[in-house]
């Protein structure tokens, strides 16, 4: 047999031979999962998470167009240590005069030791429900992990109204 | 393995089934270059191959390959949250889809996907599949240039390696669709086979020198590329209608006569030509007409003969071809004259009722009258449809804010609405998609400064330059009015017609010449384009952090720009035969623009859709994603 006819069969039956193994009734081979499948579940695992900064002040300011506020958070700081699994993050805040609530998700995940910056998007509201000249509102940090739920922060936050 | 084929006894049934392999390699592939290139297209393809759903009208032929699979064609009754996708129609209470021609042929790619998942991991089989593919692209590659033992042992550890490291970075397929799949595989081996069919008609008319690039270019430099793996119908009707140019073209060749039974001598490829519009009317009924219109238009006046017999030869073709999609018909609206797409879409509100308003008026049509005077009615009124159409095709044509829209430079701002937003400011024109087309601009100024031998040039136009020009306007003025369109990306309305002027392209004297003088210098700014050129474009797109509209409209930019050096140069090859290196390296760079933009848009823009079929694309467009 020529050496090029060979090298051309022998890398035909290995490519073969290899695709075979990985069929369900032979299962030489395994081929891993892909995707998220292969990583474990949002909301499991567990932390030690501590809380350094919250917010207890945050601005509405009015919109340079049309009539719309803008409700600005600042940024929250936790510092995570040992995280295992994904464990989840949350912030948000509630103003119940306005009937507003935001909210942002974080998913912790094992190599993402140290400290972490927490922030909630600008949220947008109707003029026409601005009346006041500041609010008081709710800021609320939770994990959720294998523990179940568990609230980190809990406190008061002003809303302070700008023109 | 030196053969024993001719041995005694047993060897004989050996060999007529070889030869009956041949044969049939024969009619599908022409010879060894037309089967090169119709595996390097399919692993071209290959590459950037997701495994995704990219219009949602896709959805609708998934789903409707599924009802196949399970041996019905309707795919959900109609309540109150049915089947909703675009192109989902109802009709007697049921939800129906479309493309059946399409989906059907599909059907037994599915049965082979399924096959395969017995006996191996879908993702590792199909990896398995590109290797094997470039493999023989190699060997057949080998055989073409006469380098046979070089190319196998070159190719061989070259392709076993990467099989290897496919091999150790496959996952399984997260979430994917069989018929998905099947769909892709279908419209995937139609764009080789458009490659191959674009060489096999070039190189019949004016040698293998002048076929190859443009078969080559065919699959890989067109947009085409863009919608080989989205399993859209615009490939297979682009294929169809380059089938039917070639087959237009070797009816004129009175060799090809076959003579029957019965029926005497009659011409073969005249009747596949008009065969193929039968069939075309089963995946888009309208785009059929159409094309009807044009072949006839073209291809009666200029025939050898038109007697009786050989009309009714024709017609036959065209009806036995038209069979499936009546019989489709029938099945689904009860006319064998509508089409799926005539009757009332899944999605309009006002069919709470159930009864669309077309079908309804056709039950009523023949519970009363007689069938003959049925049918001329439905006749005169399809005419009505087919003119009406032209006449907003014409006005379209005329407003010049869509032609230039259309034709020559997108609109970035407008035409935002739908789609998913992703796609906002993507869609480009015809000329920004192929940048090479803008060589035809050269072409038609040689026609005009020829001026004096207008009658020559006109004795030198072919019957298939006809009927490429007038398959061109039947496209333009089907689809004018409602051009341009979101989610065209590649005015993918038109997308049958890019083959057809590349296939008028090299009919150009002075392209054919370039092709064969300079293949060198086009051969190597393409190369450098390609692989230099799209890095550092990825590059300057990933650093400066482009969004996928921001990077389409660099793209779209770029090639304006060389498609209007090209056409320069084209334009000074007229003047002076100096400027003939200068355009040679202008085709090279405007069609490396063309595969830059549909391999990066591929791996890169929007690989956000699904997850590549190759392992080691996967692996990449996420390096690219993360930077």
């Amino acid at each position: 047999m020529r050496h090029d006819r060979l090298a051309v069969f022998c890398t035909l039956a290995v490519v073969v031979a290899l695709t075979l193994a990985t069929g369900p009734s032979i299962g030489l081979v395994t081929v891993p999962a892909g995707g998220v499948g292969t990583e474990a579940a949002i909301g499991t695992g567990s932390a030690i998470v501590e809380v350094q900064t919250a917010p207890d002040r945050a601005n509405l300011t009015a919109g340079d167009y049309g009539d719309v506020h803008y409700l600005e958070v600042p940024d929250a700081q936790i510092a995570v240590e040992r995280a295992t699994g994904a464990p989840l993050v949350t912030a948000s805040i509630d103003v119940d005069e306005l009937g507003f609530s935001r909210s942002s998700v974080y998913v912790l995940r094992e190599t993402r030791d140290g400290t972490r910056t927490i922030s909630i998007d600008r949220g947008s509201l109707d003029s026409s429900r601005v009346d006041s000249d500041s609010y008081d509102g709710r800021y609320r940090l939770v994990l959720r992990d294998d523990g179940g739920k568990r609230v980190l922060y809990d406190g008061p936050i002003t809303i302070e109204v700008r023109e | 393995m030196s053969g024993p084929d001719n041995s005694e006894g047993g060897g004989r049934s050996t060999v007529s089934l070889r030869n009956s392999y041949r044969r049939l390699g024969r009619a599908t592939f022409g010879d060894r270059t037309g089967l090169a290139i119709f595996l390097g297209t399919l692993c071209f393809v290959g590459i950037y191959w997701r495994a995704g759903v990219f219009i949602t009208d896709t959805e609708t032929l998934v789903v409707t390959l599924e009802a196949l699979a399970d041996g019905h064609l309707w795919i959900d009754r109609v309540s109150e949250n049915h089947f909703q996708a675009p192109g989902a129609v109802i009709s007697d209470g049921l939800v129906y889809g479309r493309n059946y021609g399409q989906v059907l042929l599909s059907l037994p790619i599915l049965w082979g996907l399924a096959a395969v998942e017995r006996v191996a991991d879908l993702r590792v089989a199909l990896t398995a599949l590109w290797h094997i593919g470039l493999l023989a692209f190699a060997v057949q590659v080998g055989h073409v240039t006469g380098k046979r033992r070089t190319a196998a042992l070159l190719a061989a550890p070259l392709v076993l390696a990467s099989f290897l490291l496919n091999f150790a970075l496959a996952e399984q397929f997260v979430d994917v669709s069989r018929p998905l799949l099947a769909l892709q595989l279908g419209t995937i081996f139609a764009t080789g086979l458009l490659a191959t069919t674009t060489y096999r008609l070039v190189a019949r008319r004016h040698g293998r020198s002048v076929g190859r690039p443009a078969g080559v270019a065919a699959g890989l430099v067109l947009p085409i590329g863009f919608w080989a793996s989205l399993p859209k119908r615009h490939v297979i009707v682009a294929l169809l209608l380059v089938g039917i140019l070639y087959a237009v073209l070797r009816s004129r060749d009175a060799q090809t006569a076959v003579r029957l039974p019965i029926v005497g001598q009659i011409h073969g490829y005249r009747a596949l030509a008009y065969a193929l519009v039968g069939l075309l009317a089963w995946v888009h009924a309208a785009e059929a007409v159409f094309v009807l219109l044009a072949l006839a238009i073209v291809d009666l006046p200029t025939a050898p003969r038109n007697d009786g017999r050989t009309l009714a030869v024709l017609a036959i073709a065209l009806g036995l071809a038209l069979l499936p999609t009546f019989v489709t018909n029938v099945l689904i609206s009860g006319d064998p004259l509508v089409a799926p797409r005539m009757l009332t879409p899944a999605d309009s509100h006002s069919v709470s009722g159930g009864a669309g308003g077309l079908s309804s008026r056709i039950s009523e049509a023949r519970d009363g009258a007689l069938f003959g005077i049925f049918l001329l009615d439905r006749l005169v009124s399809l005419g009505a449809v087919i003119l009406s159409q032209a006449y907003h095709g014409l006005l379209a044509v005329f407003d010049p804010d869509r032609f230039v829209q259309t034709w020559f430079r997108s609109g970035s701002e407008q035409f935002l609405g739908g789609g998913r937003p992703e796609f906002a400011g993507s869609n480009l024109a015809v000329l920004e998609s192929a940048p090479v087309l803008g060589a035809l601009v050269g072409l038609t100024a040689g026609l005009v400064r020829r001026g004096g031998g207008l009658r020559d040039a006109v004795k030198r136009i072919e019957p298939t330059d006809a009927l490429a020009v007038s398959l061109t306007l039947a496209f333009v003025l089907l689809y004018a009015a409602p051009l341009p369109v979101h989610v065209q990306i590649t005015v993918r309305y038109l997308l049958p017609v890019y083959p057809l002027l590349l296939v008028l392209l090299v009919r150009g004297r002075i392209v054919r010449r370039l092709l064969v003088d300079h293949r060198r210098s086009i051969g190597w700014s393409y190369a450098a384009g390609v692989l230099l050129g799209s890095q550092l474009l990825l590059t300057v797109v990933v650093l400066q952090g482009l969004t996928v509209a921001a990077a389409v409209q660099a793209h779209a930019q770029l090639a304006l720009v060389l498609a209007g050096l090209l056409a320069a140069a084209m334009l000074a090859t007229l003047v002076d035969d100096r400027a003939e290196p200068i355009a040679a390296i202008g085709i090279g760079l405007a069609a490396a623009a063309g595969t830059a933009f549909v391999l990066l848009s591929g791996i890169a823009y929007f690989s956000f859709i699904g997850e590549h079929v190759l392992p080691i694309a996967d692996a990449i467009s996420d390096i690219i994603g993360r930077v």
